[in-house]
This record gives C-alpha cells, structure tokens and sequence, in this order.
C-alpha cells in the first residue's frame, strides 16, 4: 500500500513536469496555431542553464538562480519567436514542421557545444533528501515539484484573469482579428506568449533536472508533452495541464505495474491511441470533420 | 525540373559516386562510401513519403530499424543466406510500412509527426528489450555479407559497388515511378489532396503506395548495412537520427530523386569531413537547412538543374545556329 | 411508375440538410435534375449552394437526407468512389496542383480510368504504355476543348485567373463524368468571357454531361440553364425555368441589397 502511494507521488510529480511543458504547447497553439515542437528544447535549454550554469558553475543561491534563470528563458522565448517562428508565420505546414526539426536538432547541438557533450548531475534545492511519513518515503524534490506547479497554475490564473496583460494575451489567444481592431499590439502579444511558455520550459527542465541527469536527452520530453496536450486538450489549458498528469502517473504505474522495460512505450501507445481514437483528448470538443 | 535535366544529373551523379573509389584509395574512405550507398536509399525511401507525397511522417527509422533487424536475425538464427534473406526482409519491412501507413488517414500534420516519434519509440523499445528475440542491448553479430557470383563480397570496395549498383537500380525505378501516373497521384496528394479526390484519386491508397515504396526500399537498405557492418544494435534508431535523414532530402531537394542521392552523398560526406568537430557537425546540418529552407526551398539539386539547364540550352542554341549556317 | 421517374433522373436530392452547430446552411433541400440538362443553382452568398454542392460531391456529410446520382444512393460513399462514378466539381476557390505543368493536371485526372496496374505501368508494358499515350492525347484534346491549348507545361500559378479556371474543368473532364458540378466558374469573369464559358458549358453538354453550375452571373444563369433552384437561407424558394425564375418576386427580394441585384433586375428587363 505504501509503495502505491509512493509510486503516485511520484507519478503526479512527473505528471506535473509533463503539465508544465504541456501548459507551453497550449499557449502557443493558442496564439499563433502552431505546435512547437521544438518546446522539448526549451525544457533542455533550462535544465542546462539552472542545473549547469547557474546551481553548478556559478553557485548561486536557489532564490536566485530561479529568478535568473526565469529572465534568461524570455529573452530565450522572445529571440526564438523573433529568429524562427515569426518568419515561418504563414509557411506551409510541411516547412513549418521541418523548420521546428531542424530548430530543435540546432538547440540541441548548441547546448553541447556550450555545456558539453557529457551528462551533468546537479541537486535540487533539497538534494537528494526524502520525506518519510509512515511506511511512506517520498523525494522532497518530488513533493517541491507539484507544489511549485500548483502553485504557478493559481498564479497564472489570477494573472490571466484579473490583469490587463492577462486579458491581452487571451485576446489575442482568442481572436487575433478582433484584438488587433482594438488596439492590441498582437505581435507584442505574441512574443510575450513565446517568452511565457519559454519560461514554463524553463521551470520545467528546473525541476526535472535534479531527477535525471542534465543532458541533450532531456528534450525527448517535449513530445510527451505534446502528447500530454493530445490527451488533455489543447485549448483548455487546465485540460493540457491534467493530461500531462495523467501521462506521468501512467508512466510511473506503468513502469512499476505493467513492465519498467516498456515504460517508454507504454506511454507512447497511449499517446498513439489518443491520437487514433479520441485526438480532441479528454476535455475537448470534437471538431467537424469536413476536409476542407 | 524538365525530365532529361533530371536523367542527366541522376547519371552524373552516379558516374561520379561509381569513380570514388579509383580517386580515394584509403580504407577508410571506402569503408564511408558504403555509408554514402545505404543512406542514398534510405533519402530515397524518405522521398516517397515525404517528398512525392508531402506526408511528414518523422519515423522511417523505425523501418530502417525493422529492415536491419529482420535481415540479421533471418540469417543468423535461420541461417538464411544473404540473398534468401533479402525477399523476406522487404516483405516484413513493407508490411510494417504499410500499417503504419494506415493511420495516416486520420492523422495528420503535427498529429502525425507526433505518432511518427511514438512509434520509434515503440519499435525501438522492443528491439531493445525483446532479448529472447532480438538479444537486446548486446545486438545482433556475425552476420554474413553476401555472395556474388560465386565469391564473397569481403572488401569495402567491392561492397561499395554492390550497392552502388543497387541504389542506382533503385534510383532508376524511382524515376520511372515518379513519370507513371502513380508518381503523378503522389504528388497530387502532396498539393491538393482535396482536389484529387473529386477526381477519383483515393488518397489513402496512394499514401500506402508510398509508405510501402519506402518500406521496400528502407528493407533493401537494411539488408545491405547490416550485412556490411555485419552487426546491428539497437540504440542507433533514434528520432535524431531520423532527423539526418531528413536534413538529407530537404538540403538535396525534397521531391527529387537527383535530390535524394545528392544530399544523401553530400550530407554524409561532410559528417566525416567533419569529425574533427565530433558531435557539433549536427549544428551546421540545422543552419544548412534553414537556410535552404528560407532562401532555397527546391535544395541544392534545384542550383544543378539550372547549371544543366543552361548547357542543354548553350548546346540547343549552339545546334540550332550550325542548322541555320547550312 | 414513381420507381421508373426516380432512375430517370441524373442527379435528385432529397430532404438534403446540413447543421453546423446551431446554423443550418441547408434545410431540407429536394430537387431533381434529368440527364443533359443544365440546372442552375442560384441564391445569395450563405445561401447554402456551395455547401450543397458539398454535400453532393462526398466533401462534406449530411446532417440528414439523400443524395442520388442515376437512381443510386451516394450519400454515404467516400469522395473518390463518388468520383469514379461519375461526379465531379471544380472549385469555387480553385484547387490547383502547384508544382504540376497544365498538361499533367488534366492527365493525372485520368488515373482512376486507366487500367494499367502498378507493375505495368511503371515498367512500362506494352498495354499500359499505350494507355499512357492514348491518356495525353485525350489529355490534349480537352485543353484545346476548353481552349488552353498553347500552355501545356506552364505551371498552375502562372496562368491568368481566368485560364485556371478553364484548367480546373478540363482536370474535371478528364475522369469522364456524366454530371459535372462547377462552383461558381464565371467569378472574376468579363462578359465576353463569360460568353466563352457559355459556349463551353454547352459544349460540355453537347458531350452527355449533365451540368449543375452554381452562379451568381444572371448572364449566365438565364442564358445556359434548363432549369434553376433558387436558394436562401438554406432553403429552397423557388425553382423552375429561366422564365418563370426571371421575374420572380421572391427571388428579387432574396438578391436585394447585395452585389448582384442589379444584374437580377435587369435580367428581369
């Protein structure tokens, strides 16, 4: 019993990493109706430069390195959309999908050049600490892991909600036509879009990189969390966001229940299986099938 | 591209891939050009789907996998030799193109691009962990090249020009494929499949037409390199990997078969020009297609067609005058 | 008797009717049209017409209703069987093939008439190479039928407006239809063009097809057409022929305000 309670700590944990990566997707799609596919990057690109740079190299205290790394990843968003997305804004799809390849292949051998081709271990700010209540033993960095991601989620939803900057963006997010006739500056929308989901990246690759070793790997996660917005919904963002749960829990389960072997494939097929049978995922609609 | 510009610089190409060898003479090298050979197949395989018909299906490297794998298992636990492993071989790696093919009716853009990375990781845990099968991690070893007319294929040479041979056959039959009104249909699937409907052409069939044509082809391939390396593990197919793939057909010229061999031989040339750079070669490969991307979408081997285009029409004119003189 | 008068007719639609959420572009549209007619579809824009021909043409599914080609039920069947049959459109917002030359437009159209199987056809056989020739010689004749006769190997997107239209309803000619649906072919036209696609839709007819033509160019509506259904609202107001539709109160009322009142009031005249 107290290992099933470990093992969905754990799960929700990951589960929450996925959302975080999940919640970029959903606010880029939203934007500019684009898939990033290159937000694994993103994830990578902030784990090298929280775990590496700023925890292992320059040794700065939690605090700052968070707030640093936070900066550093919008200006990262903001030059990104500036380089790559905004010239391939009306592109065909396939030049589009090729670009965000070829743009994640470029991060990734960037970082090796930076950083080095060798995995890195960094600790998290409660290393490698466990929480024990009972029979139950938890990584402290797990529990700090869903607490940060809810805590963001409330965040977020009181600044999208309550202020102007908030309610731009979902204009925009909405309606890019309607916006602009209104005054909002979409482009400026835009890019600051880029920088948030940037920074989501970021803090995402932040609290996954104590668990894993820091490398180039790191970016394969960006497709589960594609995967977590097939599951969730890409519109809804709370629906993005529990998808991602839901696929680090079945991972976790997965791997201890079913076969730690094919945990990899496990949550892939369900990936898969949502995109044959239920693409709209969990939480949202059905789209009219006309072909056009 | 007007298709005699196209046939010459297929031929060109070739007959510079087919005098390598008598210019490079170390060991070395020769041991790379037989790369050069398999990857010109698995471009062209890529081509049928990608390029003709404009599916962005991000995992033939799980048929590359399949191909390797059924080539070396067939001959080493069932003893088959080379050539008796070849039919099976296509026919398994076609198979799998096939159904993985089929749900491309459904899915599509991004979606499918997403399915394309699960299914190497599918395909590529179970070649990793179904040891009783496929020996895990350890891989498969002691595969045996082939024989040909009588005599093993031993040196890299001349396993250089088996496949060379090979890839030129295969690149033929692409060519002919692509002027029959099957190529004709890829291609109206890539650019307006709406409008092929309306005019009877199903466009499901025709996508499964070219995930079968890269699936024997990628089979073919498969056979040949596992049969060179005379060893295959499981942890090269990975979705970068596929990425090369892909950096080969976009910078050689998506859509085209000169495209597929020029970029395939350019691209994996450079790799070993660039070893010196270890593992950052990969960052020019992305700069490169960008580039081409933004400023020349139609790839290297569209610049070749206008240098050939413009002596084909110096010699048309130049022809013309003598006509006029008499 | 009723069994009989159902085959005889090329195309009929029955209580045909499409729901997008809540809007109901088309609302329980019937009507019939008899082999070598010309019938026109007519009605404001969002009137439902280019759905209808949709609905028709297997592009989208019908909310409710049947759709008949030559008694038989297609409305159910997948685009390209529907193709194959018998039916085929062009496009109101053209959809050409980009990187294909004029001549292999029409020519791909042919695939689902050639016979010639895989390995034939690209091994090039006897039979099937026959084929191929005989499908660029009729691929020929069509270009010259709708006069684009000089621009075989130009591509698609270099051609004027109006040729890319005519190149559409060559690609349609190509698969051999027996009812050939054209959304909107005279947009953009002048009116000696207009004159052309007259003759041409007649010579079309002359051909055995039976020709729907969804229009708003009363030129052409009441020039060409044996028959017209007037839509609004996704209803059908009226139908009947260019007489009886001409002065049409209803009719008149529906096109008032709009860009087109004019050419239906002095198609009245």
């Amino acid at each position: 019993m107290a290992i099933v309670v470990q093992q969905v700590v754990n799960g929700l944990a990951l589960g929450c990493v996925y959302g975080l990566i999940a919640l970029g997707y959903s606010f880029i799609w939203n934007a500019v109706e684009l898939v990033n596919l290159a937000q694994g990057s993103f994830v990578m690109v902030g784990a090298f430069i929280f775990g590496v740079t700023l925890t292992n190299m320059l040794k700065f205290p939690f605090i700052v390195s968070f707030v640093l790394l936070v900066m550093i990843m919008a200006l990262f968003g903001i030059a990104c959309e500036r380089l790559f997305y905004r010239p391939l804004k009306n592109a065909h799809i396939r030049t589009v999908l090729v670009s965000l390849v070829a743009l994640g292949m470029l991060l990734g051998n960037l970082s090796l050049i930076i950083w080095g081709p060798y995995p890195q271990a960094t600790q998290g700010p409660f290393g490698q600490r466990l929480l024990t209540v009972g029979s139950v033993s938890v990584p402290y960095q797990n529990l700090f892991i869903i607490v940060v991601a809810v805590v963001l989620l409330a965040v977020q939803t009181v600044l999208f909600k309550r202020t102007t900057l908030g309610k731009v963006l979902r204009a925009v997010a909405q309606d890019k036509a309607t916006a602009s006739l209104m005054g909002i500056e979409s482009d400026l929308a835009i890019s600051l879009t880029f920088a948030y989901s940037s920074i989501l990246g970021g803090i995402a690759g932040m609290l996954i990189a104590p668990l894993f070793v820091v490398e180039t790997g790191l970016a394969a996660m960006g497709f589960k969390g594609f995967g977590a917005c097939v599951v969730g919904s890409f519109g809804n963002i709370f629906g993005a966001f529990a998808g991602g749960v839901l696929l680090g829990v079945c991972e976790i389960l997965g791997a201890s229940y079913v076969s730690s072997l094919y945990k990899e494939a496990i949550v892939y097929l369900i990936i898969i299986g949502f995109l044959l049978f239920r693409p709209e995922g969990l939480f949202g609609k059905r789209r009219e099938q006309s072909g056009l | 591209m007007p298709t005699r510009v196209r046939n010459a610089i297929l031929a060109f190409l070739f007959v510079i891939l087919l005098a390598c060898p008598l210019v490079f003479r170390d060991e070395y090298v020769r041991f790379v050009l037989n790369n050069v050979a398999v990857n010109i197949i698995l471009v062209m395989a890529l081509n049928f789907i990608l390029g003709f018909t404009g599916q962005v299906f991000l995992g033939t490297v799980a048929f590359f996998a399949v191909g390797c794998y059924s080539s070396a298992l067939l001959t080493t636990k069932l003893g088959l030799t080379f050539w008796q492993a070849v039919p099976p071989t296509i026919l398994i790696t076609a198979a799998l193109a096939f159904l993985l093919g089929l749900p491309t009716l459904k899915v599509k853009g991004f979606y499918l691009a997403l399915m394309s990375t699960g299914f190497i990781v599918v395909v590529g845990d179970v070649l990793k962990n179904w040891s009783s099968l496929t020996n895990g991690v350890w891989g498969v070893s002691g595969i045996p090249r082939p024989e040909l007319f009588g005599r093993v294929i031993e040196t890299n040479v001349g396993f250089y020009y088996f496949s060379i041979a090979l890839a030129a056959i295969l690149a033929v039959l692409a060519i002919l494929v692509e002027d029959s009104r099957f190529g004709r249909a890829f291609k109206v699937v890539r650019d307006d499949e709406l409008a092929g409907e309306v005019v009877g052409i199903d466009s499901l069939r025709i996508k499964l037409l070219a995930f079968v044509m890269c699936g024997v082809y990628t089979g073919i391939a498969g056979s040949l390199f596992s049969s060179f390396q005379q060893f295959v593990s499981p942890e090269i197919y990975t979705f970068d990997y596929n990425s090369l793939f892909m950096c080969m057909l976009v910078v050689g010229g998506l859509g085209s078969v000169p495209g597929s061999v020029l970029g395939a031989s350019l691209l994996t040339g450079l790799t070993e020009l660039l070893r010196f750079m270890r593992e950052k070669y990969l960052t020019l490969y992305a700069i490169i297609i960008l580039v081409i991307l933004i400023y020349q979408p139609g790839g290297l081997v569209a610049l070749l067609g206008q240098a050939f285009a413009g002596i084909g029409g110096r010699r048309l004119a130049k022809a013309e005058q003598a006509r006029k003189a008499r | 008797m009723k069994g009989r008068e159902a085959v005889d007719k090329v195309l009929e639609v029955v209580d045909l009717s499409k729901n997008f959420g809540g809007v109901k572009a088309v609302d329980g549209l019937s009507f019939g049209m008899e082999p070598g007619q010309i019938c026109a579809i007519i009605g404001p824009n969002g009137s439902g017409k280019t759905t209808c021909i949709n609905m028709i043409t297997g592009v989208l599914k019908p909310t409710s209703g049947t759709v008949r080609f030559d008694g038989r039920d297609i409305t159910s069947m997948p685009r390209a069987e529907i193709a194959r049959l018998g039916v085929t459109r062009t496009f109101q917002n053209l959809r050409l093939w980009s990187t294909l030359p004029v001549l292999d437009h029409v020519l791909a159209a042919r695939y689902c008439r050639t016979k010639s199987g895989f390995f034939p056809s690209v091994f090039r056989s006897k039979s099937a190479a026959l084929e191929e020739k005989a499908n660029i010689e009729l691929a020929r004749e069509l270009l010259g039928v709708v006069g684009l006769s000089g621009h075989e190997n130009a591509l698609a997107p270099s051609l004027p407006y109006g040729k890319r239209r005519l190149l559409e309803i060559a690609r349609a000619l190509a698969t051999e239809p027996r009812l050939l649906l054209l959304d909107e072919p005279a947009a953009g036209m002048s009116s000696s063009e207009i004159d052309q696609l007259i003759n041409l839709i007649f010579k079309i007819r002359d051909r055995g097809i039976s020709v729907v033509v969804i229009e708003h160019r009363m030129k052409l509506v009441m020039t060409a057409s044996d028959k017209i259904v007037v839509l609004n609202y996704g209803q059908k107001i009226a139908e009947g022929t260019a007489d009886e539709i001409r002065c049409n109160e209803q009719v008149i009322q529906a096109y008032l305000g709009t860009a087109y009142s004019r050419e239906v009031d002095e198609a009245c005249r």
